[in-house]
């Protein structure tokens, strides 16, 4: 069999019998290689230490292994993972429900109003009594951007204008997070805005893992919830209202789950983009495009992704000074022009 | 005559603007009703609100028997099957996956789904295009695919918006035997048509409305007089026709 045939059958797969099996095997594939990625990135870090020293120190007292792998590695390799889901999933259930192959919560400024909300809560010392407060706030700002792509989608709006508004929002958060920065009685401030705007996973911390997974993992499950009255909104809010489907509450029960997603995400993180546009493009040819299938796949990949951009930060730049948002938004970018080429030709 | 689908005094207001004042009507079980009248006459307004997807300020809508408004999501999704007009497919899905959406309403336990898809895509004559994605196939075939989506349902009430709308002549005649091929099985349908003679050739009934009121129901006959479409529709047309039906021809404005 030569290249041209295998890539050909890997580009329509659900054309074949047996759909179902594909999509089963590339969602364990996926799982398989964001653990696999999640292993490699808890191995890989500027302090050498050995692989068994630090699987020795998660479990006893190795010393400084132990606080390597215990304080830093293991939660930088888990919220990859958390982020990447988080991003992976809203990215399929906004383009699902905007019905738009280009929605992503970094295009469409959720994630930029989430840095905004965190940026505030943090500079401004709203953070510092309770750190709930922080997630709190860029979960604010991710709503309040997510409810009003809603109401513009509501309103009519077309794709072409809900990216346009998108692409608004996303430039005005991050000129607000840049003033609020500017403004910020805090010496480092401007040092880490970079951090915000671009999101990195360097110096995450047990607790950020832990208050980020909570509302990554309900957001998740809201959108896994929505999943079947994505795919009949595939056919129009009016057909999809026809067959019960709660239009309404669908369209409520994802923005918040991707504000709860991105939210949270965004806080820990800064502002990784477009995971959640490249990673449900490319694996829904895999699931027939089907929305409802897609939105879990899409976690796994987009763990993956992040993960596997965020070990390349580090073997790239073993100091530290690369940022994992540079290497998502080096690999989105492109892919989002290609994107618009090819929703032009009418084959997206 | 029993009627699946009964409106009576049913008024719809948009903001300031009445879309449908005080219309009454019921589509009848194993008939062809089709709904005439001007561009914004409240046609689609009207299939709306029997699918209760805007809701009645006056009136009432029986489904079934059942009042409407005390009716679950579900119920009124396994009893009315719609059609939206400009049906579209965001994704290339597989044809067969589009048809299988029309069972949603009986849940992922479906025992009779497959079988139901496969019959409504016999049906439709689409068959022979089930494996294929939507982008691949022309404008008549994907016309006959989303017919397939709400036949899939096995509906007592098939509701369709102008389903006529964009198809040539040959797809136009195939659609409107395939309705009364729906009707035969004991299906009320409700249609919106421009085609009067459509209209006139292939319903059992007409109704005409003008400005959200209805202003003319009955038999083809009756119902789309020379005066009713001078009134309603400020035309008048040429007729002709066999005995299998008559044709209305727009011919000049009044």
């Amino acid at each position: 069999m030569d290249a041209k045939t295998v890539q050909l059958e890997i580009a329509d797969p659900s054309l074949s019998v047996n759909a179902i099996d594909h999509g089963a095997l590339i969602t364990i594939a996926l799982a398989s290689l964001a653990a696999v990625l999640a292993i490699a990135s808890f191995l890989i870090g500027p302090a050498h230490i050995s692989t068994s020293d630090l699987f020795g120190g998660l479990f006893e007292n190795h010393g400084t292994a132990t606080i390597i792998a215990r304080e830093l590695r293991l939660p930088r390799a888990l919220l990859a993972l958390v982020v990447g889901g988080a991003l992976g999933a809203s990215g399929a259930a906004l383009q699902g429900l905007f019905r738009n192959p280009l929605a992503d919560p970094g295009v469409t400024g959720v994630t930029s109003s989430a840095g905004l909300g965190a940026v505030i809560a943090m500079y401004f010392g709203l953070a510092t009594s309770f750190a709930i407060v922080l997630p709190a706030c860029a979960i604010a700002g991710a709503l309040a951007t997510s409810t009003i792509l809603y109401f513009l989608s509501r309103s009519g709006a077309d794709r072409t204008a809900l990216i346009l508004a998108g692409a608004a929002i996303a430039s005005l958060a991050t000129a607000m997070t840049a003033l609020a920065m500017s403004l910020a009685p805090n010496p480092y401030a401007m040092a880490e805005m970079m951090r915000w705007l671009m999101g990195s996973l360097k110096d995450c911390t047990l607790a950020d893992l832990l208050l980020a997974t909570p509302p990554v993992v309900l957001g998740v499950i809201l959108l896994m919830s929505c999943a079947r009255g994505l795919d009949a909104l595939t056919l129009g809010e009016e057909a999809a209202q026809s067959l019960g489907v709660d239009v309404h509450g669908i369209r409520r029960r994802a923005v918040i789950g991707v504000a709860l997603a991105t939210g949270a995400a965004t806080a820990a993180a800064g502002a990784v983009s477009f995971v959640g546009l490249v990673v449900p493009h490319l694996l829904r040819p895999f699931y027939a495009y089907e929305p409802a299938r897609l939105i879990f796949p899409s976690a796994l990949g987009g763990a993956a992704l992040v993960t596997a951009a965020d070990i390349a930060v580090r073997l790239i730049a073993p100091d530290g000074q690369l940022l994992v948002g540079v290497m998502t938004a080096l690999l989105g970018a492109p892919f989002f022009i290609w994107l618009i080429l090819k929703m032009r030709r009418g084959t997206a | 005559m029993t009627a699946p689908l009964r409106i009576s005094g049913a008024s719809v207001r948009y903001g300031a603007r009445d879309v449908l004042r005080d219309a009454s009507v019921s589509f009848g079980e194993g008939r062809v009703t089709g709904i005439v009248g001007p561009n914004g006459a409240g046609k689609t307004t009207l299939l709306r609100a029997a699918l209760g997807i805007v809701a009645v300020q006056s009136g009432s809508v029986r489904v079934m028997d059942r009042d409407l408004e005390s009716c679950s999501r579900e119920f009124v999704a396994r009893n009315v099957a719609y059609l939206p007009q400009e049906g579209s497919v965001d994704w290339p899905m597989p044809v067969r996956s589009v048809v299988a959406l029309g069972r949603m309403p009986f849940g992922v336990h479906d025992a009779g789904g497959d079988a139901a898809v496969a019959d409504a895509l016999l049906r439709c004559d689409a068959a022979q295009y089930a494996s294929r994605r939507m982008n691949e196939l022309s404008a008549g075939e994907r016309a006959r695919v989303l017919m397939a989506r709400a036949l899939a349902t096995n509906a007592k009430i098939l509701l369709a918006d102008e389903p006529a709308a964009h198809l040539d002549p040959a797809h136009q005649l195939r659609l409107m035997d395939l309705l009364r091929g729906e009707a035969a099985r004991g299906t009320a349908v409700a249609i919106t048509l421009h085609d009067l003679s459509l209209a006139s050739r292939f319903c059992d009934d007409i109704v005409v409305l003008h400005d959200g009121r209805i202003v003319g129901q009955g038999a083809p006959a009756d119902a789309l007089t020379d005066a009713a479409l001078a009134q309603v529709f400020g035309i008048a047309a040429i007729r002709g026709g066999n005995e299998a039906g008559s044709a209305i021809v727009p011919w000049s404005r009044l």
